[in-house]
């Protein structure tokens, strides 16, 4: 090949930008993308649900008996899920309580972005007294107890609809969750400028904001990326607690968290889907949600190497993706089996166990 | 007498994702005892990864898939692990190039010194500390008992260079192996390193493998000179062949030598080397320094060079390793 | 030479905190043992109860007639005055230099000495601790941020790491352009803007294609001329070398080396040229002034520095430096320096080289030897300045 040759064909290659890089590489991390399409269909479905219910005005707490079925029907053909007390459709309760979860997760995880990245980036920029007030700040309000902060507000606003009091409640999750993310902004900051490029920023006469802008934030973004997974993922879990504690909304509108704490200890064996469900989807979510970040995690990790685009044959990796996911599927039931099936032993020897005290204390008293 | 170490038509290749890069590609050498082996070469020439396959330090996804490397008439590449293991820090030792990172920073200085004692030479631990007391003093530390108790982050660059030259030579090594041990380090600290180097040497009839990318530090120290390029070796020579006036050199050798500015004569522009070293994956068809070689004919874009025995004991890969010759 | 003067530094002080106070506690307590020791063996007969301060007193009154004594007193009051002291790290301590038009200056030194902390403090890239910097006759150390962004067009720096010296995320022609959209000289995405780019790529030997390319594509030489071609987009007039070809391969060095050279001749440039390399320094400098820890001890034409070097620092480097040449190699005299470099919080007094100078004599280690001319421009300070070294 000539040098002419040669540069033309240089000149027409594609050309790869540090995210592309990213994003062909987490192409690449097969568990990630099964993660990935996860956490896709069950957002579709939940969203799908949520339309429809506000569509056609499904009612979620009025007992219809045009979609109602029998008391505790066990999962079957019409009623994917089975049905709870009231004989309502758990399939649609199930995913209508994903919505309210989502919704949460994302104002929380939005919040503590703003916030972290804004403070990380403050105090590692101009460092000094301002970084010192910070950072003192950032201690100070990592070490709030969540719990007890939730239960006290949710007292102090008791008059207010459930609903406000839990995006309240969401609010203060987001206030009191960024300190990490704002920790490791700082950190990258701080490494990012001893890189000499931002020294040459300054030699270059770039203003300071756009040091920060244009150098320092695109440099960091890939990692609060990282982050805000995980942050969405906790964020999740937090709102399950609550409603857990139900310090959430109450019936009629379902939350996952609320799901789970309606369903008594003795009915867990035999109405099990009442709580498989909702827990199952809810693992699944944030399984999901956590191999994306993993996958991210990679992706941006400079020292791997940097991803070229290979040709395979997109049938193989269609296939793989399928199996991936499928496997993935049977793992999650099969876990959830488990988690039944130990359960249920606990019961039977809990009343075993009860049965054969009653028994003893009987022939005490004889 | 018999050659210490003889390698012979070593390959070594890394298998990534994107192909096979062949790090080291067919490198014969061989030291004599008391002897040193200075091997050049600059970033990418496989110079490094020559030495890790001595002592198959060599993590995924290298592997050494051909030849032979002979130490005392034994070939390590057929040893087990356990086997390399005695070998390793006993009878082949080895100093990298940062002094920092390679001393760990958790155990003080004479208990890291006093490991590879106990371990190889069934020491026990006072007499270890005591021996690795010695040892620091012959690698001219002063106050060698406070060092001793010392951890490393205390030591300057320097010191820590030592330290790790009393390790290598705890156990008095038949070889010692050193990546770069002075590079890091500022030119007075070198100078101290090398003289500290050249006493050992004449002490002990260590047999070394220095590798460096500087041509100066060669010839300061090296009995004989093996060139590198691209994973293979361009020139093997004595040191008076390659610094002196052979009639014969490699091209790429040639321009290395005149791009380095001269203390003693003064020129208005360097010679330079054009380009840069190809990438591994995306070789040159015929000879590797073709495309920058100011001499190259078509023969050389198309064919490939062998070694060739142009003097005794010097060898080029080169078809006009004669310098006469290419400037016609 | 054009005799005007570019750059010029005046008694130019480089302090960076360390946060830390000194210590010498452990000094202080002994010398007070000491001296009370002493004074009970003196004065032994008398049974009245000593306190130090009592002892103190009795010498600020001039009762005490023990020279002996007296002399541990004074100590102790001169280590009691430096106890407390906040510490710096002393980067520059007074360095006056003079760069002038189209001339490059080298400057080496080993690591830790401040060389590429003055070549920064130059640029202004820190606040000075004391001093002053000139520009063409102007003196710019207090300059506003803006006034002192319009200068940065004039004045500008090369790195040494060509790998984080290039911001990962932007192209090559953004790394190149930024400035000159930011210095308001060109529009953003203009064709003119780009034009301009590419021709300053072309003079530093990158070719067209390689303007929508990310830093990651390419080799170290490759990324060195992209660090240069962004300097030289502002078309500066003084630009700091901070060793901007340590990193490279050999092969790459001289390229680099020898493009240095043709864009100061087809610009006009100045170079400081900040390197730990001796020869390389020699082959692309006029004046060469040699540093350590925080001065420079050494200033003159480059022949001069290398056929009649007259501090024993430089002697040592220049005796230190591997050469290819076989016979000077096998013949040199070598000057083996003893020990490390000293820390450069608390440095030495008197001379800073004595801890480590061959031939220091008691005086080196009180006095802090004069920067004097001992040839014309061959500046140098040390007490014994061309002695022989053994």
């Amino acid at each position: 090949m000539s040098k002419t040759e040669l540069l033309e064909s240089k000149a027409h290659e594609k050309i790869l930008s540090p995210t592309q890089l990213m994003i062909n590489k987490f192409k690449s991390n097969k568990l990630a993308m099964a993660g990935l399409i996860t956490f896709i269909i069950i957002v579709l479905l939940i969203i799908g649900t949520q339309l429809y219910i506000k569509f056609t005005g499904y009612p979620l707490g009025i007992k219809d008996p045009s979609v109602l079925g029998g008391k505790y029907e066990s999962p079957n053909a019409e009623f994917w899920f089975g049905t709870d007390k009231q004989g309502r459709n758990y399939f649609i309760r199930v995913l209508a309580g994903g919505w309210l979860s989502l919704l949460v997760a994302i104002l929380a995880t939005v919040l503590q972005i703003t916030i972290g990245m804004f403070v990380g980036a403050v105090a590692g920029f101009f460092g000094g007294r301002i970084d010192n007030i910070l950072m003192r700040i950032t201690e100070i309000v990592s070490s709030f107890p969540f719990i007890a902060i939730a239960m006290t507000i949710s007292f102090l606003f008791i008059d207010m609809p459930e609903e406000s009091r839990l995006f309240i409640m969401v609010f203060i999750l987001g206030i009191l969750r960024w300190t990490g993310l704002a920790r490791m902004v700082r950190g990258q900051i701080l490494s990012l400028r001893e890189q000499e490029f931002i020294v040459a920023a300054k030699a270059l006469g770039i203003s300071t904001r756009h040091q920060i802008t244009r150098h320092l934030l695109p440099n960091v973004v890939a990692y609060v990326i990282v982050s805000a997974t995980i942050g969405f993922a906790t964020a999740i879990l937090a709102e399950a607690t609550l409603a857990f504690l139900g310090l959430s909304v109450a019936e009629p509108v379902p939350t996952w968290g609320s799901l789970i704490q309606r369903v008594k200890s003795t009915s867990m064996g035999p109405r099990w889907w009442l709580w498989v469900f909702p827990g199952g989807l809810l693992v699944m979510f944030i399984m999901s949600v956590n191999l994306i970040g993993e996958g991210l995690r990679d992706a941006v990790d400079p020292k791997a190497v940097a991803g070229v685009k290979n040709k395979v044959n997109g049938w193989a990796i269609l296939a793989k993706f399928i199996v991936s996911i499928l496997l993935f599927f049977v793992f999650s039931v099969f876990v959830s089996i488990l988690l039944l099936f130990v359960v249920w032993n606990v019961e039977s020897i809990y009343f075993f166990f009860k049965k054969y005290v009653s028994k003893n204390e009987v022939n005490a008293n004889g | 007498m018999g050659k210490l170490l003889d390698i012979k038509n070593l390959h070594t290749y890394f298998f990534t994702d994107k192909g096979t890069i062949k790090a080291v590609n067919g490198v014969d050498l061989s030291i004599d005892s008391g002897k040193t082996l200075g091997v050049v070469g600059e970033s990418g020439s496989g110079k490094s990864i020559t030495s890790f396959s001595i002592l198959r330090l060599l993590e995924n996804p290298g592997r050494i898939v051909e030849g032979e490397i002979l130490f005392d008439g034994i070939d390590l590449t057929q040893l087990s692990e356990e086997d390399m293991m005695k070998i390793r820090g006993n009878d082949i030792s080895m100093i990298f190039q940062e002094p920092m990172t390679s001393l760990n920073p958790v155990f003080r200085i004479g208990h890291q010194i006093s490991e590879p004692l106990i371990l190889h030479q069934g020491m026990n631990k006072r007499e270890a500390w005591e021996r690795s007391i010695e040892l620091l003093r012959e690698v001219k530390i002063p106050n060698p008992e406070r060092v001793a108790t010392n951890y490393p982050h205390h030591l300057s660059g320097g010191m820590r260079q030592r330290v790790m030259i009393a390790m290598a030579l705890a156990c008095k090594p038949k070889l010692l192996i050193a990546d770069e041990p002075t590079t890091a380090l500022d030119v007075t600290i070198q100078a101290q390193i090398f003289n500290l180097m050249n006493d050992l040497k004449n002490n002990h009839n260590t047999a070394v493998l220095f590798i460096t990318h500087d041509l100066g530090v060669i010839a300061e120290l090296a009995d004989d000179v093996v060139v590198m390029y691209t994973g293979e070796v361009v020139e093997k020579a004595s040191v008076e062949e390659i610094f002196g006036n052979s009639k014969y050199r490699h091209p790429y050798t040639e321009g290395l030598l005149r791009s380095i500015p001269s203390l003693d004569e003064e020129v208005e522009y360097l010679d330079q080397i054009d380009g840069s070293v190809p990438h591994p994956l995306n070789l040159p068809v015929g000879c590797r320094f073709a495309p920058r070689c100011k001499y190259a004919t078509e023969k050389c874009q198309k064919e490939i060079p062998s070694l060739i025995e142009v003097e005794k004991g010097h060898l080029v890969r080169c078809f006009y390793p004669e310098l006469r010759e290419r400037n016609e | 030479m054009n005799n005007k003067v570019l750059v010029e530094t005046k008694d130019l002080k480089q302090y960076f905190p360390t946060g830390r106070r000194r210590n010498e506690s452990k000094v202080l307590n002994q010398l007070k043992s000491e001296i009370l020791e002493l004074y009970r063996k003196e004065l032994a007969d008398s049974d009245q109860k000593l306190t130090f301060k009592h002892i103190i007193r009795e010498h600020e009154e001039g009762k005490i007639s023990n020279e002996n004594i007296k002399d541990l007193i004074e100590e102790y009051n001169k280590v009691k005055e430096v106890h407390k002291e906040k510490l710096y790290v002393k980067a520059n301590d007074g360095i006056n230099l003079k760069i002038h038009e189209g001339e490059t200056v080298g400057l080496v030194g080993e690591s830790g000495c401040g060389k590429s902390t003055l070549g920064r403090a130059i640029l202004k890239l820190y606040s000075l601790t004391a001093g002053k910097v000139l520009f063409d006759g102007n003196d710019i150390t207090d300059l506003s941020v803006g006034k002192m962004k319009e200068l940065r067009q004039d004045m500008q720096i090369i790195f040494q790491d060509p790998y984080s010296s290039l911001n990962p995320r932007m192209t090559v022609g953004q790394i190149i352009g930024e400035a000159l959209v930011e210095q308001g000289l060109y529009q953003k995405g203009s064709q003119e803007w780009e034009d301009y780019v590419k021709e300053i790529m072309k003079t530093c030997g990158l070719d067209d294609y390689m303007i929508y390319r990310f830093p990651h594509e390419f080799s170290g030489g490759q990324r060195q001329r992209i660090g240069i071609a962004r300097a030289l987009a502002l078309k500066p007039r003084f630009i700091v070398c901070d060793e901007a070809v340590s990193a490279l391969d050999v092969s790459i060095q001289s390229q680099v080396i020898n493009l240095l050279q043709d864009l100061q001749k087809d610009f006009g440039l100045s170079y400081l040229f900040i390197s730990h390399d001796l020869s390389v320094v020699k082959h692309i400098s006029d004046r060469i002034g040699v540093m350590y820890l925080g001065d420079i001890v050494e200033l003159a034409d480059k022949r001069a520095i290398y056929n009649n070097p007259q501090h024993p620092y430089t002697k040592a480097l220049l005796s230190a430096i591997p050469v290819t040449n076989l016979e000077i190699a096998r013949n040199k005299k070598r000057i083996i320096l003893e020990g490390d470099i000293p820390s450069n919080v608390i440095t030495p007094t008197g001379c800073k080289f004595h801890t480590r100078c061959p031939i220091a004599k008691s005086i080196c280690k009180t006095t802090e030897p004069e920067w004097r001319e001992v040839e014309k421009d061959h500046f140098v300070s040390c007490h014994y300045a061309g002695a022989e070294v053994k």
